[in-house]
């Protein structure tokens, strides 16, 4: 048989509008569209924007660390990243699930292309994501309360999950011709961020390839002391990415050059970025912790407001009003030298074991008290609370409960000069479960049953008659010594009897 | 309703073969094909499926060449310029249930390289016009009935305008009239184009067909006209009180007579063949009662 | 009857779907023993919790039945055939959780393995699996579909997520071990898995009528 080398009777076809490229862009477009208007994307946006948008939230929110806040968009997007994933699998494994791959072989456009364009359909979604991001991260930082600054990063990465889901999603698709292994995937995912990567202590291994770098429980810290590798975090999801887009369009026939140099050099920086990040924090960060936790006065601002001066990291200066709001009111209800002692309130961190260490905070030196790096809420209890222990006791060391009639003064100065100060004493109780008890700066201030009626009873009377009884008899009440018997007489109330569990109690 | 072969051929191929599973299942076909319908008719499993797919370069043959429309489908750049000058309705052809009949023409065309939006869109409402769907355009493919959806299959076939059309038994499990339509439609498509018509109903071959090429075993046993192959049953068909012993295929009619195809006695009732009788011949003996065209 | 027809449901099952899904779960049971993280209690019972999910999603496809518009007219129930596909899998699905809980205990000192409650995480286990079965169940009584499998899953996978991020905390599901709620939860756990099997078997018969379209034509139903 001889090659038939007959010249053909028709004209070929009207000039195929050939541009490949172009064909990718229409066919991104068409897809782009069917991944965001997916069911699943649509409705876990819509999930997503419901509980970003949901009426209500703690007084703690009207005073976000923007240093925090930006690292808070993250989680969500780590639950959108799998269902993405899957929308984009779908899409790719769309013409093998309904038989057209057999007629669509036969199109013009090269598989490795429409891998392209399965690629590239997956910004929009992830542009939405990021201008959702955009939306938080901006309402947070325009409330008065702020402070802080956040990282571009730490913003960056819940975008880029969602791309490295989606891309991910394409590569299973090219890779396996079943629906099944997209789900799998998104239970590995989850439960490789949520569990494995979540436990581990901080620099393993786990945690530097985990989609998310969690860092949880502790208070806010000032940015610098942060240490989170959040560039070379973003920058690995990036190299992630690239890496599974190269392989998806190698895996589909796509084997020029350009892509395999793509897929080398993202491996490259995969690995790099997972090195670069194990070796986070910098000694620089270090040095800086150890001073900020040892020694917070060399690198805070001081202020002085009448007697009392106000020394916090920099970035939390704005807070000082709030903070002179409270002691001012503690102030102006107590009387004798201690209203108008002259006080440091400082600011204090315990940064050693970066964000999710332990938060345990040394004693203030004598003639200082601590305010946290928080604000809002029952924080500005607690605070209150530490200013009404500097009024009273002066030290900041726990030494049990406390029996007699300061504890009882203390914690009603801080109620009276919190905002809301009687409903987040109630809210700290539940939330703690230990009515009676204020999670102060450094240690906990906390009464017995028998103080915490007698507390009880005086928020129950009128309020102007237990702050004049308290100014007239401030001297005794803030005495060492004085019982709260006596203190309830004084007050105007009666004390229960010691109950058993009242005695068991150690006290101060 | 046949008309005169063209003269040049559009498609052209020599020694095709291709085993599939430890069988033949194309074994040396050559054809040449011209404008106009050409019918290919056969038995289940005689690689009717397997050579369309070949002719529109959906796999490759284990041996042989071929061309499209003087393009050559054994090199890459040959393989992209047939597809761009083909349009193939494959047997089984599937569907996107989610997406209407306008956006699934839409997503071929792209898929065809047509990327200007404009005239993208304008050519899928010219083939949904021309399948008769434009009134469904919107509908979701879910929502249409067999017969629409096959109409949109042949809809993705004649997108672009291709000068060759494959099409893999694009009348099965359509009602008479629904098949009616479209031989219709294929006629209409049979103008200017060449198109190669792989079926089982041999009344569509004896009306749309200029040619007809029957295979089996994975070989051609008649490349032909219609008429010609009709007449590879002149003198074989008659018809008898019973069954006859040289009859190879035989059965009672509705007049109660015996309509015998094979070879007939001496001095049998001959009654006139049908394309059906010659397809049954043809299909019939070892060698290939091949006719020069 | 019945023991005729476990021999065809057993080569009719989609088994490599359901060892794909309970193979990931195994490897994630295993990943404790293989890289030697001591894990606490809260966390193991996460592990656990995951991988009961890695099943589950491969038990979505426990009712997809690419024959089933020829076998929905044989004289066999529609509830026993079912059945006896469930049973199978079941029965499968239970060995396999048995070794994932051996997995897991051969990762974790005694001491831990006694502080994890591996009753209660079945009991959850047992109602995710519900949730695939009732889904499928509800999918094949409801539609007309070969292969509710898919569709399924990624149900699967996200009603139990979003019910872990959303629900209040009084009714939380997804309560570490040793908090206050755990008996309530598990009681709740409880409580969907009986309702997810009630779903299930009411969903089981054939309808006398039908719902939506009629089967119109589909791409397969034939052969």
């Amino acid at each position: 048989m001889t090659a038939v080398t007959e010249a053909p009777a028709v004209a070929p076809f009207p000039a195929p509008t050939g541009d490949a490229r172009r064909a990718v862009l229409a066919l991104a477009r068409v897809e782009a569209r069917r991944l965001l208007l997916h069911p699943l994307v649509l409705a876990a946006l819509a999930a997503y924007l419901t509980v970003l948008l949901w009426p209500g939230g703690e007084p703690e929110d009207a005073y976000p660390v923007l240093q925090d806040i930006d690292r808070e968009t993250q989680l969500g997007h780590v639950l959108l990243g799998p269902v993405v994933m899957i929308a984009a699998n779908l899409a790719v494994l769309r013409s093998h699930r309904r038989g057209t791959d057999g007629h669509f072989a036969v199109l013009v456009l090269p598989p490795w292309q429409r891998t392209c364009a399965h690629l590239l359909s997956v910004l929009p979604t992830v542009l939405v994501t990021a201008l959702i991001v955009t939306g938080q991260f901006t309402a947070g930082a325009l409330k008065p309360g702020a402070v802080g600054r956040g990282s571009v990063f730490e913003l960056l990465t819940g975008p880029l999950l969602i791309l490295v889901c989606a891309v991910l999603g394409v590569l299973l698709g090219r890779v396996a011709g079943s629906a099944l292994v997209a789900p799998l995937a998104a239970v590995a995912l989850l439960a490789g961020t949520f569990i494995f990567a979540a436990s581990p202590e901080p620099g393993s291994w786990l945690r530097s390839v985990s989609p998310v770098v969690v860092d949880d429980g502790g208070q806010p810290l000032p940015s610098d002391l942060l240490g989170r590798p959040a560039g070379w975090h973003a920058l690995y999801l990036l190299a992630l990415s690239v890496l599974a887009a190269a392989g998806a369009v190698l895996v589909s026939g796509g084997r020029t050059r350009a892509v395999r140099v793509t897929a080398v050099a993202s491996l490259g920086a995969v690995v790099a970025t997972v090195v670069l990040q194990g070796m986070a924090p910098s000694d620089a960060v270090r040095e800086a912790r150890e001073v900020a936790t040892r020694d917070p006065a060399a690198v805070q601002d001081c202020e002085r407001r009448g007697a009392t001066t106000y020394c916090a990291f920099p970035e939390f200066t704005p807070w000082i009003d709030e903070w002179a709001l409270v002691t001012d009111k503690a102030r102006s209800l107590a009387s004798g030298p201690e209203a108008t002692r002259a006080l440091t309130v400082r600011q204090k961190v315990a940064a050693l074991d970066g964000p999710s260490g332990m938060w345990e905070l040394s004693p203030a030196a004598p003639g200082e008290l601590t305010v946290s790096t928080a604000w809002g809420g029952e924080r500005e209890l607690e605070f209150a609370a530490s200013v009404a222990r500097g009024l009273v006791v002066g030290h900041e060391r726990y030494g049990g409960a406390h029996c007699d009639a300061r504890g009882v003064l203390m914690v009603w100065l801080a109620i009276r000069a919190t905002r809301d100060g009687a409903t987040m004493f109630e809210r700290t109780g539940d939330n703690y479960n230990s009515p009676g008890v204020i999670q102060a700066p450094v240690s906990a201030i906390s009464l017995r049953g028998r103080e915490y009626a007698v507390v009880e009873r005086l928020l129950a009377e009128p309020r102007a008659e237990v702050d004049r009884k308290v100014k007239a008899s401030w001297a005794e009440l803030s005495a060492p010594g004085t019982t709260t018997d006596r203190a309830a007489a004084l007050l105007g109330v009666t004390a229960p009897a010691e109950s058993a569990d009242d005695r068991e109690r150690m006290c101060a | 309703m046949t008309r005169p072969p063209g003269s040049r051929p559009t498609v052209s191929a020599a020694g095709l073969a291709l085993r599939y599973r430890g069988t033949r299942a194309v074994d040396d076909v050559t054809l040449r094909l011209t404008e106009g319908v050409t019918g290919l008719l056969g038995p289940n499993g005689a690689g009717k499926t397997t050579l369309l797919r070949i002719l529109a370069t959906a796999t490759p043959p284990d041996n042989g060449a071929f061309t499209v429309l003087g393009h050559d489908p054994s090199t890459v750049r040959g393989r992209q310029d047939a597809r761009g000058a083909l349009g193939y309705l494959p047997q089984n052809p599937g569907f996107h249930p989610d997406f209407t009949a306008f956006e699934f023409i839409d997503y071929v065309a792209i898929l065809k390289e047509l990327t200007d939006r404009r005239t993208r869109h304008a050519e899928a409402r010219r083939v949904l016009d021309a399948v008769g769907l434009a009134d469904v355009r919107g509908k979701r493919i879910r929502k249409l009935s067999g017969g629409m959806r096959q109409r949109v299959a042949l809809a993705a076939a004649l997108v672009g305008d291709p000068k060759f059309l494959v099409l893999d038994e694009p009348t099965v499990g359509l009602d008479p009239e629904q098949r009616m339509r479209f031989r219709e439609l294929i006629a209409e498509a049979g103008e200017g184009r060449t198109v190669l018509l792989s079926t089982h109903q041999t009344e569509d071959v004896a009306m749309l067909c200029h040619r007809v090429v029957v295979m089996d075993k994975g070989r051609v046993r008649f490349d032909g006209t219609a008429a010609e192959l009709t007449a590879v049953a002149d003198g074989r068909v008659w018809s008898s009180a019973e069954r006859q012993p040289g009859a190879r295929a035989g059965w009672r009619t509705g007049t109660g007579e015996f309509r015998n195809v094979g070879d007939p006695p001496a001095g049998a009732r001959l009654v006139d063949p049908t394309l059906e009788d010659g397809y049954l011949l043809a299909l019939g003996g070892d060698t290939p009662a091949e006719v020069a065209a | 009857m019945a023991a005729a027809l476990v021999r065809p449901t057993l080569r009719s099952l989609p088994w490599r779907l359901f060892a794909s899904g309970w193979g990931v779960g195994l490897v994630m049971a295993a990943v404790p023993v293989l890289f030697s993280m001591e894990l606490s209690a809260p966390v193991l019972v996460n592990v656990v919790r995951a991988v009961a999910l890695c099943g589950a999603v491969g038990m979505a496809f426990v009712l997809d039945d690419p024959a089933r518009h020829t076998t929905g007219v044989s004289p066999v129930p529609r509830p026993l055939r079912q059945a006896l596909r469930v049973a199978v899998v079941w029965a499968v699905g239970a060995a396999w959780w048995a070794a994932v809980l051996a997995v897991i205990r051969v990762g974790v000192e005694p001491a831990r393995w006694s502080a994890l409650p591996s009753g209660a995480v079945t009991v959850e286990a047992g109602a995710l699996f519900g949730l695939a079965l009732a889904l499928a169940g509800a999918v094949v009584r409801f539609s007309e579909t070969r292969l509710p499998g898919p569709a399924v899953a990624g149900a699967v996978l996200a009603l139990p997520i979003a019910a872990g991020a959303l629900l209040p905390p009084r009714f939380a599901l997804f309560v570490p071990p040793g908090d206050p709620r755990w008996a309530n939860s598990h009681l709740l756990w409880a409580g969907v898995l009986i309702t997810m099997f009630a779903t299930w078997m009411a969903c089981g018969p054939e309808p006398r009528r039908r719902f939506g379209g009629g089967l119109g034509f589909r791409r397969g139903a034939v052969g």
